[in-house]
């Protein structure tokens, strides 16, 4: 069996979810045309939520991710139509570097606040799942990861037909691409911004919900470890790109799994980060980018 | 010949902005450029002054390539533009907005704005150099657009819709400081839906209709041409066109 | 030169009264006297750290403020030039001082490095692929322990080598020379902005900043401006860093290379008033007594991060009511109680 195999697939699985938790970035910034920086508060958060859920109320995963979604709705249709809405009445432009700025301060809010609340302490949830892995000559698949592979794929499949086929989706990529001539045809911006972001949320949190089967439980989680390699998938992949999100996520996956088994996780970290700039060099669109979007 | 345009032909993906397009204009006149909306007359405006990268042919100025050179460049050789929707500074003073383009000249702030006051005070907007630049009238912001490219002394000026929201008085008004500029030397090359405008100040007129130019030639003629007539107007009134014509 | 200066459009009685440097006086003697009466070195510390914040925020004001590029980056030139500064003093036993200027240079061959690829990207791409950057930089310095014989320790920090009062090694015993030093580079970080301010290079780093086609058509090489903005903006950001190394003698990843530093930057400029001289100082002296003193009357109950909370709901806030900074505010309410309803741009 060959010792990059096993890397591979471990790196397509990982990837996979990692692009699931850069979806979400990159639909709001793709329609709303803002970064969230809160977004790896948004990870932990729902990592929190369904870690809650999954060790006070209910031992069933399942259950428990369902539970998180609607919570993880609701706090990103807040955040939209409370925080940053609000910006958006006040300041004309396309792009508002206030609406970056104050996602940045909810981050810091977010992730502190966490950490007051929920406590300093790593911990580990054993799900129906966790440690769980088959067998498949001698290929080991950690039943985790796959199945977040899974879910991520799935869920990519879905917002494609939604955002392509539905009239909900078609209103969303209206808005995007220009929101006056939106607001012409009967769709209301601000309202559809909340909704993409409570949206966006959502597949967030089920990305992040699927991380504690397999990953500890903190704060900062969300933020310093996750959070800042879905902005680097987004850029790689192209930032309002959907299939870019998982393109990149794989493709980061991929590197650190197989730098990881060859050199060192050091050496790792050096590969994305090179590849990353590299792309920046020769395309700053990204991969899947267009100075088009959509 | 100021500017030569050879072939240029620009392509967005599958559509073709502008098709094998050639042109020259000769230095000290102006050029009216008309056509239907979507004919491509922004998009040749932006491919000759760097905005857009042509996909094919090239452009000279004054005997030298400039195919794909960037708007600064072209700025410092003396080509300029305005834009469609005026872009102001918004939140800058109009003097300074008038010193940004004019620092091209010169390195020395105190100079650049001594030069801007001047050029304000031609354009007429003099007495309102400290007001901010979003607090402005569509008249003056288009006269503010004027002196931000006026002051960068240009040879070779284009003019995209500069007519577009001005009152009687105020076109005719912006006609003669077009025919002063012209006067002084500059060459000046109009995209304009004012007919009145074009037909007044053009000394050739070059229509454009999906990309391509299906007319040439003075105002009278252009005013006569049975194509355009269609273009622009459709083919009912060209017909009717031909048929007053004939008796 | 005028960081406190009157608007244009006074009429002649005010512009005969020059009281504009009275402000700027008083303030100086001030700062400059505080050392004679204070004698706590934790209430110096405090201090200093004000001046060491408006100094790195001041830096960040110049690429991020004036030309309105967000970069996140500025926590890895801090790095940069802690880092080297120290390198070069335990290794080679190279003075901080020279250290200083070596990591400068580094800084100035980083920022061409990450500025050329970043800076064909626009708003808030440019300030994502900083993010980037600075993370990945931060990541890699805590992993790395050595780079061939040189260890820098990666997460566990590097600690200097005490030697007591000397200045060749930019060390001393007493809190007041640090203090001095400080407040020398924040005065002149914020005259070298004001020189850029009213330079050509400020009104094409403005121009730039508001519409970056409409620049390029009067002439203006958006790139080139902005890379400058960068270079400068991360050579003074390096020697902050070295300074901060000489203070505290112990630098680590999640301080000095931390997207957390580089949050902190640009939070204060936003909230004083970015792009303008007298915000980075405004935004400081609102956070950095706000956090510490929120640590020190919560130090009791281990509630660790409030400071973290309180700037981000402030953030939250001041954006808003008043994108445009605590500055603008100030103005207003200065103008109101002083000039009545004349309205005087005090703090530019």
């Amino acid at each position: 069996m060959v010792p990059g195999l096993q890397a591979i697939f471990n790196g397509i699985t990982m990837g996979s979810i990692y692009g699931l938790l850069a979806l979400g970035l990159t639909l709001v910034f793709g329609v709303i045309k803002v970064i969230n920086f809160a977004h790896g508060s948004l990870i932990s958060l729902a990592m929190i939520i369904t870690f809650f859920w999954i060790t006070r109320i209910t031992s069933n995963f399942i259950l428990s991710i369902l539970a998180t979604i609607p919570i993880v709705f609701f706090v990103g249709y807040v955040i939209q139509s409370g925080l940053i809405n609000p910006v958006f009445k006040k300041v004309k432009e396309r792009e508002p570097i206030s609406v970056l700025l104050l996602t940045a301060g909810l981050s810091y809010l977010l992730d502190n606040l966490m950490q007051i609340i929920y406590g300093p302490f790593f911990r580990t949830v054993n799900t129906s799942i966790t440690g769980l892995t088959w067998k498949i000559s001698s290929l080991i698949i950690s039943v985790p990861r796959f199945i977040g592979m899974i879910v991520s794929i799935s869920m990519f499949i879905f917002i494609w037909f939604l955002l392509k086929y539905t009239y909900f989706g078609k209103s969303i990529r209206a808005v995007g691409q220009d929101r006056e001539a939106a607001q012409l045809m009967g769709i209301s911006p601000l309202r559809t911004y909340a909704i993409t972001f409570a949206l966006g949320a959502i597949l967030t949190g089920i990305g992040a919900s699927i991380l504690i089967s397999f990953y500890y439980v903190h704060p900062t989680v969300g933020s310093n470890v996750f959070g800042i390699k879905t902005f680097i998938i987004v850029v790689l992949g192209g930032l309002g790109s959907i299939p870019g999100a998982l393109l990149g996520g794989i493709i980061v996956g991929l590197i650190e799994s197989l730098a990881t088994q060859f050199f060192s996780s050091i050496a790792a970290t050096l590969l994305v980060f090179l590849i990353f700039l590299i792309i920046l060099y020769i395309k700053p669109s990204g991969l899947l980018g267009s100075k088009l979007e959509w | 010949m100021i500017l030569k345009v050879q072939n240029l032909s620009v392509h967005f993906g599958k559509l073709t902005a502008l098709n094998n397009l050639s042109l020259e204009i000769e230095q000290g006149e102006i050029l009216g450029l008309i056509g239907p909306n979507g004919a491509g007359k922004t998009t040749f405006f932006n491919a000759v002054t760097g905005y857009v990268s042509p996909s094919s042919g090239k452009v000279f100025y004054e005997e030298k390539e400039i195919t794909h050179k960037q708007p600064f460049y072209l700025a410092q050789l003396g080509i300029t533009r305005t834009f469609q929707a005026t872009k102001p500074f918004k939140d800058s003073i109009i003097l300074d907005n008038v010193v940004i383009g004019a620092l091209i000249k010169t390195n020395i702030v105190k100079e650049a704005k001594k030069r801007a006051e001047e050029i304000l005070n031609v354009v007429h907007l003099g007495s309102k150099m400290h007001k901010l630049a979003r607090e402005l009238t569509v008249s003056d912001m288009k006269r503010l657009e004027l002196a931000k490219t006026l002051v960068t002394e240009p040879k070779l000026l284009f003019l995209d819709e500069v007519m577009a929201g001005l009152n009687p008085s105020e076109t005719n008004e912006l006609i003669q400081i077009i025919k002063k500029l012209n006067k002084n030397g500059i060459t000046i090359i109009l995209v304009e839906h004012v007919m009145r405008a074009v037909m007044s100040l053009s000394k050739r007129i070059f229509v454009l209709d999906c990309g391509e130019k299906i007319a040439e030639g003075t105002p009278e003629e252009i005013s006569r041409n049975k194509l355009v007539i269609k273009a622009y107007l459709g083919e009912e009134y060209a017909n009717e066109y031909a048929k007053n014509r004939k008796n | 030169m005028q960081i406190f200066k009157q608007n244009k459009l006074m009429n002649n009685e005010a512009n005969k009264a020059n009281y504009s440097y009275l402000p700027l006086i008083v303030i100086g003697v001030t700062v400059l006297i505080i050392p004679l009466f204070i004698t706590n070195p934790a209430i110096m510390h405090l201090f200093i750290l004000v001046f060491w914040f408006a100094y790195l925020s001041s830096c960040w004001n110049i690429v991020g403020g004036f030309s309105g590029q967000l970069s996140f980056a500025h926590a890895v030139f801090t790095a940069l030039g802690a880092y080297t500064s120290s390198v070069f003093f335990i290794y080679y036993g190279i003075s901080p001082w020279l250290g200083m200027l070596i990591g400068g240079l580094f800084a100035v061959g980083v920022s061409i490095l990450i500025g050329l690829p970043t800076f064909r990207l626009r708003g808030a791409y440019f300030a994502l692929a900083t993010i980037a950057v600075g993370s990945t930089f931060q990541t890699l310095l805590t992993m790395v322990d050595k780079i061939g014989n040189v260890r820098l320790w990666g997460a566990q920090g590097l600690i200097l080598p005490i030697k007591g009062d000397s200045w060749s090694a930019f060390q001393f015993r007493s809190k007041i020379p640090y203090y001095y030093i400080m407040l020398i580079m924040l005065v002149g970080i914020i005259f070298i902005s004001c020189l850029i301010k009213e330079s050509k290079m400020g009104y094409y780093l403005r121009a730039i900043a508001q519409d970056e086609d409409a620049s390029k058509a009067l002439g203006v090489n958006p790139a080139k401006y902005k890379l400058l903005a960068f270079i400068i903006s991360g050579f003074f950001a390096a020697l902050g860093g070295t300074f901060y190394a000489q203070l505290q003698l112990y630098i680590e990843p999640s301080d000095i290379a931390s997207l957390q530093l580089a949050i902190q930057l640009i939070l204060i400029s936003i909230i004083g008033g970015k792009g303008s001289l007298t915000g980075p100082l405004i935004g400081t002296l609102i956070y950095v007594p706000l956090s510490e003193l929120t640590r020190m009357y919560l130090s009791s109950s281990p509630i660790a991060g409030i400071d973290m909370v309180v700037l981000g709901a402030t953030v939250v806030i001041v954006i808003l009511f008043q994108p445009m900074g605590v500055r603008v505010f100030l103005n207003k309410w200065i103008s109101n109680i002083f000039f009545k309803q004349r309205e005087i741009e005090i703090l530019s």
